[in-house]
């Protein structure tokens, strides 16, 4: 898979979906994502769900393999879903230690598909991909509890055990069976 | 099974014996060392083309473990080798035989599981008059040989290449089409021959030998009685371009290492470069030049030069300052006591989940420790790669958890300061803080990745010539941004990349910017200074133990967060605008 569009981090259906009806210009893409981290500062109702759906068309319809300057789509996206978590914590403190180790589970997720690509060739299992639901998905799930004013603390230690127990799994696994070496030594600092 | 072929069909300069059969000081012969070196780097055939009427000098000088074929001319030498490249079934190398060189450069390009085919390469100015490359990105894009020449290149080509297992198809394509007769009369190739040896004969004509004998002969004319005469000055001049101009041609019409190579890098195989860095090589046609290369050899100490080398070219100012120095000794003594990387790696993550904790204590005596604990933590991560390549033990797993770690490590450490400040000061806002800084830590590990990326998909895009044809000038538009991975290059060595101008004000300013930026990369300490900006590694871990030691953790996190902003723009800046050129 093209390392670019592997790094957009979607689900099956996003993958599918974006296959077929990939083309928004990055900068529209890029813009339409920050509405999410955007909404969460917001408050309101409204921006909350006009932000799930943009967000939503943002991610499926992103093209980063065309344009000059196309491979910084993938990477803005991400800082759009960072952000947004982020973005929860501003106002209030409760469950922010689950918010940074939902983070840490997943920047462990977003390495690991880099490393593959690079070294192993491969993107993630689909079925990976499909339990840690695809960035698309995330983000409106998080979207969503902010909205029904959830209990923080409970929706990020799910998240972090949705996201980090399988990808750790299935990459120790996957790893410790690599047995020729690196083939690639890029920046890494 | 890896074979090795040793090419022998160069004639010395001082003698009518092949230059492979020159002594070094010792007794052996030339090939004769260089088929030990071989052997001992893992080789099981090596066989020996050499023409027909020095295949028993030959024979007698390597013994029974090198197999000797005789061919008559460049055309059966390709022959021979499209032959071996079809018996073989591992790796083969290509060498002229008349090469001395550092085991460890052997070696290095056979081991190196990294390069599946390579060449070994160097950007230092003393190999120039050897056949220049183009690497980009770890890939060589651009190889020259007699026949053949490319638009910008980089670096030289040692003569010594290696065809993996996956790639002889390639090589044997490579062969048939020299062996074709298509190829010798090729307009282009031969014009290109006869560009190179005009460019040999200007510059003889240019050097202080030529420009004297061009004197004496013009004033032979006015037969002045204290000149020699005319033919002796006549016959000096033939000996003179015969050396200079006609024997280097005949020698690269009968370069199959060359042509391999250029056939290699034309049909879209991925060639790597395999860097000599401080071991040395040196390719000997008179009996003087094999005794001071034998002497300079033995007297290396090759330990110390691989141990050197076993230290990355390109590491950031702080490592390569305050770490490498000694982290590399550390290496050398874990190899003694026979650890592998994978143990250090783990030591060094022990020690970052210890400095975590530490920081957790949160009071100023901990968080001491915990800056210590880190670096020991840091240094521990230099030896592990050092260690690794000083051994030559590469494995994925082993660049997998070192990396993941790395991660790890300092993920762990923000956990551990957020979590020891909010002890000591319940309801601030540095979780908030800790998760900003791993959020755009990452968010910029994914841009380098992702720019990276893109530029693997150009290269692997890049459309090649025939092997028949020479090559238009200026055809191909190549990027300067190398990697550097050869300390011995000083800037100058590196040729000035052209680029096709894109007519617009934007491409202008872009072209303005990136001299700019390589202007101040020829300022005392320029290059270093553009590293340090980036923030890289080693400069973090050392700004986190600094910053936590003195301020604790939200200082850590301000700092990081202001300084890789201000990195992440500098280098955004330079990447969008070679994007825009």
């Amino acid at each position: 898979m093209n390392a670019l569009i592997a790094y957009l981090d979607r689900s099956p259906l996003g993958d599918s979906i974006g296959e077929r009806a990939g083309r928004l210009p990055g900068l529209v893409a890029v813009v339409l994502a920050a509405g999410a981290p955007a909404a969460v500062l917001i408050g309101e109702d409204a921006a909350l769900i006009a932000a799930a759906v943009a967000w939503f068309i943002a991610t499926t319809g992103a093209a980063p393999q065309r344009g000059r300057l196309g491979w910084l789509v993938p990477p803005l996206l991400r800082a759009a879903e960072y952000g947004t978590v982020l973005a929860v914590f501003v106002d209030s403190n409760a469950g922010a230690p689950w918010g940074y180790a939902y983070l840490g589970a997943l920047a462990y997720h977003h390495y690991d598909i880099v490393y593959r690509l690079r070294n192993l060739g491969a993107a993630p299992p689909r079925l990976i991909q499909t339990i840690v639901m695809g960035a698309e998905l995330r983000t409106i799930v998080i979207l969503g509890a902010v909205l029904a004013d959830a209990d923080m603390d409970i929706v990020f230690m799910i998240g972090t055990a949705l996201v980090a127990i399988p990808t750790v799994v299935e990459s120790v696994i996957t790893w410790t069976r690599a047995d020729s070496p690196n083939m690639n030594d890029d920046i890494d600092d | 099974m890896t074979l090795a072929i040793l090419q022998a069909t160069n004639r010395a300069r001082d003698a009518e014996t092949p230059s492979a059969l020159l002594k070094l000081p010792g007794g052996s012969t030339l090939i004769g060392d260089l088929a030990g070196r071989f052997r001992s780097a893992g080789v099981n055939r090596i066989v020996a083309i050499t023409r027909p009427e020095w295949v028993d000098a030959i024979g007698a000088a390597v013994g029974d473990g090198v197999e000797v074929r005789g061919s008559a001319s460049l055309a059966t030498d390709i022959e021979a080798y499209a032959e071996l490249f079809g018996e073989s079934d591992g790796d083969t190398l290509i060498s002229e035989a008349d090469v001395v060189c550092h085991h460890g450069a052997i070696s290095g390009l056979l081991l190196d599981p990294k390069i599946t085919s390579g060449t070994l390469a160097s950007r230092a100015k003393r190999y120039a008059g050897l056949n220049r490359i183009t690497i980009q990105r770890g890939r060589v894009i651009h190889a020259r040989s007699a026949y053949h020449t490319s638009p910008r290149t980089n670096s030289h080509a040692l003569g010594m290449i290696k065809v993996g297992a996956d790639d002889r198809e390639a090589a044997i394509e490579a062969c048939r089409i020299v062996s074709d007769p298509a190829f010798a009369d090729s307009p282009s190739l031969q014009a290109e021959l006869d560009a190179t040896s005009h460019r040999r004969l200007n510059t003889f004509a240019r050097s202080n030998q030529g420009l004297m004998l061009q004197r004496e002969l013009a004033e032979r004319r006015h037969d002045l009685e204290w000149l020699p005469d005319r033919d002796t000055i006549e016959a000096e001049l033939d000996g003179a371009l015969e050396e200079a101009v006609v024997r280097p041609r005949e020698e690269d019409e009968r370069d199959p290492a060359a042509l391999v190579l250029v056939g290699l890098v034309r049909s879209g195989t991925l060639v790597k470069p395999a860097y000599l860095r401080s071991f040395q090589l040196h390719r000997c046609r008179t009996q003087d030049e094999a005794e001071r290369a034998g002497t300079a050899l033995a007297r290396a100490d090759e330990d110390a030069i691989a141990l050197s080398n076993a230290v990355k070219a390109t590491d950031g100012f702080f490592t390569t300052f305050f770490v490498s120095p000694y982290s590399r000794f550390i290496a050398r003594w874990t190899a003694k006591r026979g650890m592998t990387p994978n143990q250090v790696t783990w030591i060094s993550l022990a020690l970052g989940a210890l400095a975590a904790l530490a920081f957790w204590r949160a009071t100023l005596e901990w968080r001491i420790v915990g800056a210590v604990l880190l670096q020991a933590a840091f240094t521990f991560d230099c030896v592990d790669g050092q260690l690794a390549r000083y051994t030559r033990q590469f494995s994925r797993l082993g660049a997998w958890l070192d990396s993941v770690f790395d991660r790890g490590k300092e993920y762990l450490v923000f956990a551990g300061l957020a979590a020891g400040y909010e002890r000591l000061n319940p309801g601030s806002d540095i979780w908030l803080l800790a998760m900003a800084a791993i959020g755009f830590q990452t968010f910029r590990h994914l841009v380098d990745f992702s720019y990276a990326a893109q530029q693997h998909e150009e290269l692997d895009e890049l459309d090649y010539l025939p092997m028949v044809e020479a090559h238009p000038l200026n055809a191909y538009v190549a990027d300067d941004e190398s990697d550097d991975d050869d300390p011995d290059a000083a800037p100058e060595a590196v040729e000035e990349i052209v680029v096709t101008p894109r007519a617009s004000l934007m491409s202008s300013i872009a072209r303005s910017v990136i001299k700019l930026s390589r202007q101040a990369a020829d300022l005392p300490g320029g290059v270093w200074l553009k590293r340090i900006i980036t923030l890289p590694i080693g400069e973090r871990f050392f700004l986190i133990s600094i910053t936590a030691a003195i301020w604790g953790a939200k200082v850590t996190f301000i700092s990081l967060l202001v300084w890789g902003a201000f990195a992440a723009l500098y280098v955004s800046t330079g990447r969008v605008v070679r994007s825009l050129r």
